[in-house]
């Protein structure tokens, strides 16, 4: 029973937290996720995308998943308002999806893990190159790690978004699951031209830089 | 004991029959609707209930039922519906 409620709160926190004290606790894990991530030379330079670089700044790495995130709470409030009758609070819907982008703190976790960043550095390079011949064995055992931890933390997180969206803005059924989507592939796109527009300003490429 | 609201047997909407008054055994029969009020579930009647003690406030609502906000907003919302459901 007790178990059940645990896994009930693991998918779904906002019958029981929501408004201010979620934006508080998801403002709190928002920055360890970055600087933990940043520890391990990884930055979230989208919603749910990560990359790997020595070269950014801290600032930086605060600022394309504030961007992101930013984006995604104003995308999924206007289509609350669009869709609901109910009157919702911008507040909840803040609260709720910024407490959403905890799970990512997994990914900053595994990052920490040394090889993790060079392994996985060594692997894309080869991947463009197609040669992986220095990659070792524990470099392709952390790289995958990587890839189903991040994988995991990005399923959790937009489950985690969906609920958030549907609760703070009182939506259910066909209806929620579209806009949530059109609210999602929508901030997904403006956050994509937003971080490679920063990143030209920044670096005079607009591409993330990956060593 | 609990006021039975449905039909066991279909799950319609009960109508009341008869009323008596204890006091002298007069009794009153007839076809009358439920109010209201009465046709909701009975976690609804709680819910209106504990809503009505708070003031109206869904602030204090959430305390007590240790639900956010929304979710209790969402409840308030659910019961509005089902009374505008009635009422037509």
């Amino acid at each position: 029973m007790k178990n059940k409620e645990t896994l009930s709160l693991l998918i779904n926190p906002f019958v029981r937290i929501a408004g201010s004290k979620a934006l508080v606790i998801g403002l709190v894990v928002f920055v360890i996720s970055i600087l933990v991530a940043y520890c391990g030379n990884m930055i979230f330079d989208g919603l749910v995308h990560s990359s790997f670089s020595t070269k950014i700044s801290l600032n930086l790495a605060f600022l394309l998943p504030s961007v992101a995130l930013a984006i995604f709470i104003v995308a999924l409030y206007i289509a609350g308002r669009v869709l609901t009758t109910s009157s919702i609070r911008f507040i909840d819907v803040a609260g709720t999806i910024t407490l959403s982008h905890a799970p990512l703190l997994l990914m900053s976790l595994i990052a920490l893990i040394p090889g993790v960043y060079t392994g996985s550095t060594k692997i894309i390079q080869g991947l463009f190159i197609k040669n992986f011949g220095e990659v070792n064995g524990v470099e392709w055992a952390l790289f995958f790690l990587f890839l189903f931890v991040s994988i995991v933390a990005s399923i959790w997180f937009i489950v985690l978004a969906y609920k958030a969206f549907s609760i703070s803005c009182n939506v259910k059924g066909t209806k929620s699951i579209l806009g949530f989507i059109v609210a999602l592939l929508l901030s997904e796109t403006i956050t994509t031209i937003v971080v490679y527009q920063i990143m030209k300003h920044s670096f005079g490429s607009g591409f993330p830089i990956l060593e | 004991m609990k006021l039975p609201c449905h039909c066991p047997s279909c799950q319609a909407q009960l109508k009341v029959k008869s009323l008596k008054c204890e006091n002298c055994d007069t009794e009153v029969i007839g076809l009358y609707d439920l109010p209201l009020l009465a046709r909701l579930s009975a976690e609804d009647q709680e819910f209106i209930l504990k809503f009505m003690k708070n003031s109206g406030s869904l602030k204090d609502m959430a305390k007590d039922l240790n639900l956010s906000y929304p979710t209790v907003r969402n409840l308030l919302d659910e019961v509005i519906e089902k009374i505008k459901q009635y009422e037509k």
